[in-house]
């Protein structure tokens, strides 16, 4: 298995009454990278991400994942890519009605894609890549933040997608589990060779993980470089997303520039 | 045609124009999109693009489940009419009318209307909870991004349980209204044995048949105005409370109405078949 380009040009999105959500987005994300977006809330950032993962269709432009345009199929092209694409929710987005086993075997016992007696195997090897055992007959509810994001990823990672999509993947976790989440994005690109896309108002993490970053602000892209670029970006939105919004964060100090490109360095 | 897809939904949510202008815009999106999800289900269901299991178990919860409250309603309602009519009834010399006049009553009208009206409000409010709180937690995003159809995995078991389980509620509604007003009779002077013969002379099983038949239409309504009620909902809690409450008023609304035309269709048939 091995991650896949994303290739985003002049993506909008409009409401119905015309609000813009998108303007004319342009973004190339590099197979097997990790890429952040970066943006203040409401920037526009989950909908482009919803927009890559194929949740969305923009109302204009295109989104090449590899060589084929998603904004231009049917819903059941649609779902033939869908497969490729993980997608982790801000909120885990786990069903509540069935156990974590169930969660996670959902995907492939719909798509009939592993014999059903393998099954169990798949969920354990899934859950044991998130850092997580013996969970498999609690429900999501009986779960903390942190273990459900981890289940989230592990249904994701049980498609053998290409790409994955994180929305806020730290948000509402305390700052040792947001490392060791962000840890484990890292980890399963690692592992896995995924193209990753966060979406993400924490600076400090992006920095630590990402191979590159793009920054936008009220729909439009600001910026798209090396996270060392943004640290010595002169525009002054990209200025002050970092001066004002990395003290906001807390557990992470100002960013370690040597031990982040430890982490960021690719398969 | 166009996919059903709740995040458009959500998005024409909001509407411009005057408050005329938007309950037009919104009557004829809810037309058009209840009409979408209808036909989708449709396809998937022709296609036998569906879960058996996930259907008997809507039927469970939506028809099975339903049975007490219509017993209990029908019970009650029976027993009143039957309270009012055989008062009057025997009174005027007219108490071998009584069964057959309750039995026509349920048979035609009440039985299929308590039956549509009970699972409205109790089945498919829950439908409408149930979805419309998986759509704000981003469950039916996290469906859509697993390449499962929601039309598919929530809409058509649903759809197939209302329409299958609403005859049989009707039934149950039916037996358990004249149950009540044969009791109810009895204690006003209408003997068990001459309500029976009056319901044997009035009414037939044609008679029964058209209830049924209308069951069936409250079925598909209340299924199809749930499930897009329920996919439509949009800002968290408080939206979710908005479209239950608009399922259940949607739904008692449009039974009563349809109620009406499905009697004039029903009963023009009849005329014209004697």
């Amino acid at each position: 298995m091995s991650g896949v380009g994303i290739t985003a040009r002049g993506v909008s999105m409009r409401l119905p009454d015309g609000r813009a959500i998108l303007r004319d987005v342009g973004l190339e994300i590099h197979s097997g990278e990790v890429h952040s977006i970066l943006g203040l809330s409401g920037s526009g950032k989950t909908t482009l991400l919803k927009c890559i993962g194929a949740l969305l269709r923009p109302t204009s432009g295109t989104i090449c994942i590899g060589d084929e345009d998603i904004a231009a199929m049917d819903e059941t092209a649609l779902n033939r890519i869908r497969r490729r694409i993980g997608f982790v929710f801000q909120y885990a987005a786990l069903f509540d009605s069935m156990t974590v086993f169930e969660n996670i075997a959902f995907g492939i016992r719909q798509h009939r894609t592993v014999a059903e007696r393998h099954i169990p195997e798949v969920v354990r090897q899934r859950l044991h890549e998130v850092n997580l055992e013996g969970v498999e007959e609690q429900y999501p509810s009986e779960l903390s933040g942190g273990m459900r994001k981890r289940v989230g990823m592990a249904r994701a990672l049980a498609m053998d997608p290409d790409i994955l999509c994180y929305d806020e993947p730290t948000s509402g976790l305390d700052p040792v589990i947001g490392r060791a989440i962000d840890d484990l994005i890292v980890a399963t690109r690692d592992a896995r060779g995924v193209t990753s896309v966060v979406v993400s108002h924490d600076i400090g993490a992006a920095l630590r993980i990402s191979n590159r970053m793009t920054m936008i602000d009220d729909g439009a892209v600001v910026m798209t470089g090396l996270p060392e670029e943004f640290l010595q970006a002169a525009d002054p939105r990209v200025c002050r997303f970092m001066e004002e919004i990395a003290p906001l964060r807390t557990g992470y100090e100002t960013p370690d520039l040597r031990s982040a490109q430890t982490l960021r360095a690719g398969p | 045609m166009p996919q059903y897809n709740p995040a458009v939904i959500v998005a024409s949510g909001s509407r411009t124009g005057t408050p005329l202008v938007q309950t037009i815009q919104n009557g004829l999106l809810f037309v058009g999109e209840t009409t979408v999800l209808v036909f989708q289900a449709a396809r998937c269901i022709v296609r036998g693009r569906f879960n058996l299991r996930d259907v008997v178990s809507q039927m469970a919860a939506i028809g099975v489940d339903a049975i007490p409250i219509i017993v209990v309603t029908a019970v009650s309602t029976g027993g009143v009419l039957a309270f009012y009519t055989s008062g009057v009834f025997v009174r005027f010399g007219a108490g071998v009318f009584v069964g057959g006049t309750l039995a026509l009553s349920f048979l035609l009208e009440l039985g299929p209307l308590l039956a549509g009206i009970m699972v409205a409000a109790r089945s498919g409010a829950a439908i409408s909870a149930e979805l419309g709180s998986m759509v704000v937690t981003e469950q039916v995003d996290a469906l859509r991004s697993l390449a499962v159809s929601p039309v598919q995995y929530l809409v058509v078991p649903r759809v197939l349980a209302c329409v299958l389980m609403l005859p049989v509620c009707g039934l149950v509604s039916d037996v358990a209204g004249l149950g009540g007003s044969i009791l109810m009779a009895a204690g006003n002077g209408v003997p068990p044995a001459a309500y029976m013969d009056s319901v044997r002379t009035m009414a037939t099983e044609t008679d029964l048949l058209k209830g049924l038949i209308k069951t069936l239409w409250f079925g598909l309504t209340i299924s199809a105005v749930s499930c897009r009620q329920g996919l439509a909902t949009s800002r968290g809690a408080a939206g979710v409370g908005r479209s239950t409450t608009s399922s259940v008023v949607l739904c008692v609304v449009l039974i009563f109405v349809s109620d009406f035309f499905l009697a004039q269709l029903l009963m023009g048939a009849s005329v014209a078949g004697r």
